[in-house]
């Protein structure tokens, strides 16, 4: 079940009054919000003319009387129900004198569209002291509801009272507003999403599904952050994703163009090492670096991504792996997308670690091959490696690495050791680390990369 | 003659138009759908007026009696 369907399951169960759904499974999450939304009228509506008649009748009692009733007579649902029939400041001065746990209930129960004003002039203090309770009771799909009522300050205020980051990643899944999604995440700071994404292990691996439907509606550069952040998390964080995407039938793999039985990524730099070495006069005639800027695309399309070698890492999986210029990304998603359906294609994730002590999270992409004829690219272009995070959506989770050769040279020549690079990559069959020796391998770095200058 | 098959969520206000999700129902589950919103229909009406009930007793008698007025004149 997607985290959308599950979300929606939830809502519809307490409109229909907790009753087991299994009818309804022909739905989709779409459909069950067309339910919803279509049963919770038809109830109001049937209730509305008394419904009214009680937030009449209310103004003639005490606020403090008619609070004190609220909460030990009607009860949450009744009192969710009238909170969208009275006056903004009417019910904002009941909810006031209300306690927390009952304010909780509530909550669970109302149509936050009917009772926004009110939400949003609720002060911090009383939200965060509020959602503490449903955090404590695990209503998460509660406290995504209410995002998009509240001010961009009281969800940081909320997000900060929250020690829990896994806490955070359930309420941000449930989250419907793309918009709010992205801001929330925006708001998350580096170590705590770090430490959310770190979490996704052992007995919270499965969890791993939440942030993928987190990743869906987030826009390239927010999925990059959240990408680069895993790509730099241990590999049993990975693992677990490959266990979780396996289990549940997610896709999740990375292809590296070139990377052959025999020697892996290694091969592939000694090949584009020796095609410089061998056709140093040809890299000139054929250099797209001396075209302007449409040429060069022409060149690239026309050359160079056809001789990026495809290869499924795993049983069943096809995905090309493609290189772009950094200006280019939309055109490597299409292209991507167009020839692994249907598995969408994304930018990708990938991490070179150079040795266990020193990580460089600029690594990757340059592994990709390129027959001899365009070894001489330019020297501004960057790579990236496409990959692939498919979701029981069909949504896709993109992560994207650039390479800088630049930054990628300079490393590459301060490498002291004969096995300088660690490739780890993600196939459907778990984390290959590829690991030397390479025997073919230069241990004078500088000459493998001479084909780029 | 053929008789015509009449869905009974279609007499629902809400659901007269027959969405695309509820041809996505089966005829059985359609059948269920509809005694669940029956069965929570007259539940939200016994637990409104139940309460309704309630809340008064813990007004004074006279207050009680103007607002029987209000609430079910």
């Amino acid at each position: 079940m997607t985290m959308a369907r599950r979300g929606e399951v939830v809502k519809l169960e307490r409109v229909l009054g907790g009753k087991d759904l299994g009818y309804l499974d022909a739905l989709d999450a779409a459909g069950l919000h067309a339910l919803r939304e279509a049963l919770s009228a038809i109830l109001f509506d049937d209730a509305k003319p008394v419904l009214q008649r009680v937030a009449t009748a209310s103004k003639l009692l005490p606020v403090s009387l008619v609070a004190k009733v609220g909460e030990r007579v009607f009860g949450a649902t009744l009192c969710a129900q009238v909170t969208g029939l009275l006056a903004p400041s009417y019910a904002l001065d009941l909810a006031l004198r209300m306690s927390n746990p009952f304010l909780a209930s509530v909550s669970a129960m109302i149509d936050p569209r009917s009772a926004g004003k009110v939400v949003a002039a609720i002060p911090a203090d009383r939200i965060i002291a509020v959602a503490a309770v449903l955090i404590e009771r695990g209503d998460f799909v509660t406290m995504a509801r209410f995002v998009d009522y509240l001010s961009p300050a009281t969800i940081g205020a909320v997000i900060e009272s929250v020690a829990n980051e896994l806490h955070l990643l359930q309420i941000g899944a449930y989250v419907e507003s793309r918009t709010k999604l992205r801001e929330l995440i925006g708001q998350l700071a580096l170590e705590r999403t770090r430490k959310m994404l770190a979490a996704l292990r052992g007995p919270d691996a499965d969890r791993w599904l939440e942030a993928l439907a987190i990743a869906e509606a987030l826009d390239d550069e927010s999925r990059g952050k959240l990408g680069d952040i895993a790509a730099e998390l241990e590999p049993e964080v990975m693992r677990a994703l490959i266990a979780v995407a396996k289990r549940h039938g997610v896709g999740v793999r990375i292809d590296v163009c070139g990377c052959d039985e025999r020697g892996g990524q290694a091969e592939v730099l000694r090949a584009r090492s020796r095609g410089h070495r061998g056709h140093g006069g040809r890299g000139g005639r054929d250099a797209p670096g001396g075209l302007d800027p449409d040429g060069r695309e022409r060149v690239i399309s026309r050359e160079l991504v056809p001789a990026l070698h495809v290869r499924a890492l795993g049983p069943g999986d096809a995905l090309g792996v493609h290189h772009v210029h950094r200006t280019n990304a939309a055109q490597v998603r299409a292209t991507a997308g167009a020839c692994v359906s249907p598995i969408r294609a994304g930018l990708v994730r990938c991490r070179f670690a150079r040795r266990r002590s020193s990580r460089h999270p600029w690594g990757c992409g340059l592994l990709l091959r390129a027959t001899p004829r365009s070894s001489s690219l330019h020297r501004d272009m960057n790579i990236a490696i496409v990959a692939v995070l498919t979701s029981p959506d069909s949504g896709w989770f993109g992560l994207r690495m650039q390479v800088d050769l630049a930054s990628f040279r300079r490393a590459l020549h301060t490498s002291t050791s004969a096995r300088p690079f660690t490739a780890r990559v993600i196939t459907p069959a778990g984390v290959m680390v590829q690991e030397p020796p390479w025997p073919a391998i230069s241990t004078t770095p500088r000459a493998q990369f001479a084909f780029a200058t | 003659m053929a008789t015509q098959r009449i869905d009974p969520l279609a007499k629902e206000p809400g659901l007269a138009d027959a969405p695309a999700w509820l041809t996505a129902l089966a005829p059985d589950d359609r059948a269920t759908l509809l005694a669940a919103i029956e069965t929570e229909r007259a539940r939200r009406a016994t637990e409104l007026r139940s309460a309704i009930d309630a809340a008064l007793e813990h007004v004074p008698w006279l207050l009680r009696v103007a607002l029987r007025k209000v609430l079910f004149p």
